[in-house]
């Protein structure tokens, strides 16, 4: 039976992680009235009792692509999933039901094109319980290109703000900048640099990303621009990752899937591919006005989904397997294909052991956000699985044994023994994407928060721990129980305004 | 977007076709003996014609049940307590319907256990799963307009299901400035005149021009490893020199746009996978892409059916079995003619007008048909009929253009005549109702 908001809700005696208030592991109370966290009342309508149970803020995923144009393609190239398994491209219904069932209240599609925004939000409306917020991807509509090139700086932030604005948008987006230019130009699959002027235009993919950063900040949305760099999945492609970064010049930015951004090697010779995160880790460390999720891989299959057509066509034509991309009118595109992720494969052996790197190499957990980039490294389903790999080093040491041998000889893996704390996980996982989002009401326990909640039976199997929640709260309504929806309440949209 | 004001009149999208025109104007109404008559600027003939029905008067009858006509809550009534009797029902229609009334409609479905076809190209062919799987390689019509400067019009006519489109997407120059068009098999009006390329391709040889296109096309891509190319044998069923005259002009081309129409000629689906095939391959090396296009013989097409099955059913159409939680495409099993003709359903609901194949399934069918909207089918036994206000000029919402575009409605010509979202909710209402349970 689900909790009313109208009643006063005290959940009793939890293990508290509440990283954003200082809270690691205490044993506290809860008190919920009107889908928020009060202070302690006089008393309780219901009470319940949590007595050794793991307590902490609902989960926030920041970077996954769940609804819109591109996602409902890989609805319709998936194979069906075997019995048991969830399907890789959800409905949108199933994929409200497993986020929530796994302890996740809110999620962000990182992806939608400005004209794609509003079928995507009649789509999200269908989302059960979540409350859900779209990335644009502004920077690649003509119109704000075109300013970008201009350099007016107020143009630029008029154009942005009205984008978001009638988008109802949360954050902009920018996946290879530039990169549908190029891609319409006829480019296909090679290498380039933050230098290279745009097809047309006198404008540098650098000054784009420096421009729309510093728009997105005048503007004063509540989330950095978000960057998904050139290159993507190409061999050496740490360079254009670390001009990337140094592009922003001081100026806030967040880095997507990070993972796939940071390989050494080159394209004529496989075997020197391999990591490139020790000195974009370097960098990144120094630098505290970036902020990242890393895309970790993990072995299966999946569907692959992106606003960066180039890549998307590189990677089939590489690979082989089936493809579909679409290309909008004054926008960007789209790539769709099959993935599967062997432990026996060099290069994914690789990809893996690499997101793995980036989570222990980042010095700050309140600077990264636990991803997969769902679906295209892994379903987000498998959070619990990565989760577990960072917290328990003998797990991860297991798996590593499992994969391809010369990784195993040369990934700066082997050498970390570093084990993520609960409190930690719970900041990857919660208490950062809030913050990094511009939620201050989420991702903590304290008084004024949204009483998103999720509790887990301590386990030391975090994967199993993590799996299946106990009870998860959406606005202090109980919505899923032991893994099972309990109640479909609708959630909230969360739009943008610039300040 | 409708009911934008245009100078001097009110802009109005027409749904008569998958094409969704949003560029109609319904100026001042001229008058003849019949009363004041609606002129929509820059329609077709079949838009015009759509958009006239569209604004007559309501019918005589609000509804129909058992060829008497009735009022809409009685008739809404008698549909939801045989739908609740039935033992197995399809959901189908949706040729003309808003997202909205499509979420209604797949709602009823869910509700009722009952099967949903879309009517998407991929639910007719046995091997639809197959197709979609394979991927394909598209764009917005604006993108053929504006860069495609290589048109293949593969054994389809577009005015024939879009009559606008060739004027609207096909003679505006490319920013190359000029565009060479190849009609594949068939005849397309005044292609000669247009200076547009006829080759005689049948369609029985579809498939097979389409892979010796793609051998003939097999080239060195910048960066790549180098492809070895093919040359047809010369008595290569005769395909040779024409195939070669397209490959020709296709590596020349800055971009090349080819055509396609969801025929029933291909009913295994293996001419449409070779075309697809063939345009993926090519947009490995080279800006290139399909635009396939719905062979609806009237109404908005299935567009937007398909994407809200898609979005809630995990399907574009022929889905068994309505579940939220996912439904495997099942042509063979699920496609609304099937269903249909194998007796697999005895009740069906259709939403607006249905594809042809549809209606004519339907004409031999004597079990339970509740119609919304469109012109009531003809069934030898139960029928239901309730009007709704057509999409086109009477509704709000919005639809998908063939394309993927989203376009918005706004009722420039209110009518009392019920939304058929809200018909579909009032039956789902009755459902919901202890009794019929």
């Amino acid at each position: 039976m689900s909790d009313s908001t109208a009643e006063t809700l005290v959940l009793r005696r939890g293990r508290l992680h509440d990283p954003a208030n200082g809270v690691d592991g205490a044993t506290g109370d809860l008190w919920i009235r009107d889908g928020r966290i009060v202070e302690p009342q006089p008393k309780a309508d219901r009470e319940v009792d949590l007595d050794g149970l793991v307590v902490m803020p609902g989960g926030i995923d920041l970077h996954s692509h769940v609804a819109g144009p591109k996602v409902a393609v890989g609805r319709r190239m998936q194979r069906p999933a075997a019995d048991g398994c969830p399907d890789a491209v959800p409905t949108i219904h199933a994929t409200g039901r497993l986020y929530a069932a796994l302890g996740y209240t809110t999620v962000f599609d990182a992806a939608i094109a400005t004209a794609a925004a509003p079928l995507a939000h009649l789509e999200l409306a269908e989302l059960p319980v979540l409350d859900k917020g779209i990335f644009l991807l502004a920077a690649d509509d003509d119109e704000v290109v075109r300013s970008l090139a201009a350099g007016s700086a107020d143009e630029v932030a008029r154009l942005i703000a009205d984008r978001v604005q009638a988008s109802r948008a949360w954050a902009v987006k920018v996946a290879n900048p530039g990169g549908n230019r190029f891609w319409k130009a006829g480019r296909r699959g090679d290498h380039r640099d933050l230098e290279e002027p745009l097809p047309g235009l006198s404008l540098t993919g650098r000054e784009m990303l420096s421009r729309l950063a510093q728009a997105v900040a005048d503007l004063k949305l509540p989330h950095r621009l978000h960057v998904h760099t050139i290159n993507l999945g190409l061999p050496g492609n740490w360079r254009t990752t670390l001009s990337t970064m140094q592009a922003f010049d001081g100026l806030p930015a967040h880095l997507a899937h990070i993972q796939f951004h940071s390989y050494t090697g080159g394209d004529a010779d496989e075997t020197t591919f391999g990591s490139g995160v020790e000195p974009l880790a370097a960098w990144f460390n120094d630098h505290p006005e970036l902020s990242l999720d890393v895309g970790q891989v993990l072995f299966g299959s999946t569907m692959a989904m992106t606003g960066d057509a180039l890549a998307a066509e590189h990677l089939a034509a590489v690979t082989g397997v089936p493809w579909s991309a679409h290309d909008g009118f004054l926008e960007g595109g789209c790539g769709i294909l099959p993935v599967t992720y062997r432990e026996k494969s060099l290069v994914h052996a690789w990809q893996w052991a690499v997101g793995l790197e980036w989570f222990l190499s980042v010095n700050d957990p309140w600077r990264i956000a636990l991803s997969t980039d769902h679906p295209n490294g892994a379903h987000f389903t498998a959070y619990p699985t990565l989760m577990r790999l960072l917290g328990d080093e003998a797990f991860r040491r297991e798996a590593f044994e499992r994969i391809h041998p010369a990784v195993r000889r040369n990934s700066p893996l082997a050498g970390f023994t570093r084990e993520y704390t609960l409190n930690e996980l719970a900041i990857i996982t919660r208490a950062a994407p809030a913050r990094l989002a511009g939620l201050p009401q989420k991702g903590h326990l304290g008084v004024g928060a949204d009483a998103d909640i999720a509790v887990y039976r301590p386990d030391a199997d975090l994967s199993r721990m993590f799996a299946m929640p106990a009870r998860v709260y959406k606005a202090g309504v109980l919505v899923a129980e032991d893994g099972q929806l309990r109640c479909s309440v609708p959630g909230g949209v969360l739009a943008a305004r610039s300040g | 977007m409708s009911g934008v004001a245009a100078e001097g009149g009110e802009r109005v999208v027409c749904t008569g076709c998958p094409l969704v025109c949003d560029d109609i104007v319904l100026r001042a109404e001229g008058t003849d003996a019949a009363g004041p008559q609606p002129f929509f600027e820059h329609a077709c003939a079949v838009g015009e014609a759509w958009l006239v029905q569209a604004s007559a008067r309501q019918p005589a009858a609000a509804a129909v049940v058992d060829e008497e006509p009735v009022d809409a809550a009685e008739a809404i009534l008698q549909a939801a307590t045989r739908l609740a009797s039935c033992r197995r029902v399809l959901v189908t229609g949706c040729q003309d319907a808003t997202l909205e009334t499509v979420a209604a409609a797949a709602s009823l479905a869910e509700q009722l256990g009952a099967a949903f076809d879309a009517g998407a190209a991929e639910s007719a062919i046995s091997s639809g799963p197959l197709a979609a799987r394979l991927g394909r390689v598209t764009a917005d019509f604006e993108e053929l307009r504006d860069r495609a400067d290589c048109v293949l019009l593969w054994h389809t006519d577009p005015s024939q299901t879009h009559p606008r489109f060739i004027e609207r997407f096909l003679e505006p120059a490319p920013a190359t400035g000029r565009r060479r068009v190849f009609v594949i098999g068939g005849a397309v009006a005044e292609a000669a005149a247009r200076g547009w390329t006829s080759v005689a391709i049948p369609q029985s040889q579809g498939a097979e021009a389409a892979v010796s296109l793609q051998l003939m096309l097999a080239t060195q891509a910048p960066g790549r490893a180098a492809q070895s190319t093919c040359e047809l044998p010369p008595s290569s069923h005769g395909l040779g020199a024409a195939v070669a005259e397209i490959a020709a002009a296709c590596r020349a081309a800055a971009c090349v746009g080819v055509v396609t129409s969801s025929g029933a000629e291909d009913a295994t689906g293996l001419a449409a996978a070779a075309v697809s095939r063939l345009v993926t391959a090519l947009a490995h090396t080279k800006p290139a892409f399909e635009i396939p296009l719905a062979a609806s013989p009237r109404g908005a097409g299935p567009a937007t059916a398909a994407a809200v099955c898609t979005w809630r059913f995990g399907a574009a159409g022929a889905v068994a079995l309505a579940n939220r939680d996912g439904g495997l495409l099942a042509p063979a099993e699920a496609d609304a003619c099937r269903l249909i003709d194998r007796r697999d359903v005895d009740g069906v609901v259709v939403v607006g007008e249905p594809p042809a194949a549809v209606t004519a399934a339907l004409a031999g069918f004597d079990g339970l048909v509740v119609a919304l909207g469109g012109a009531a089918p003809s069934t030898r036994g139960l029928q239901i009929w309730i009007d709704t206000a057509p999409t086109a000029v009477a509704s709000n919402g919005q639809l998908l253009r063939d394309d993927g575009r989203l376009v918005a409605l706004h009722a420039v010509r209110p009518t009392a005549r019920p939304a058929a979202a809200a018909v579909i909710e009032a039956i789902r209402g009755h459902l919901s109702d202890e009794e019929l349970r």
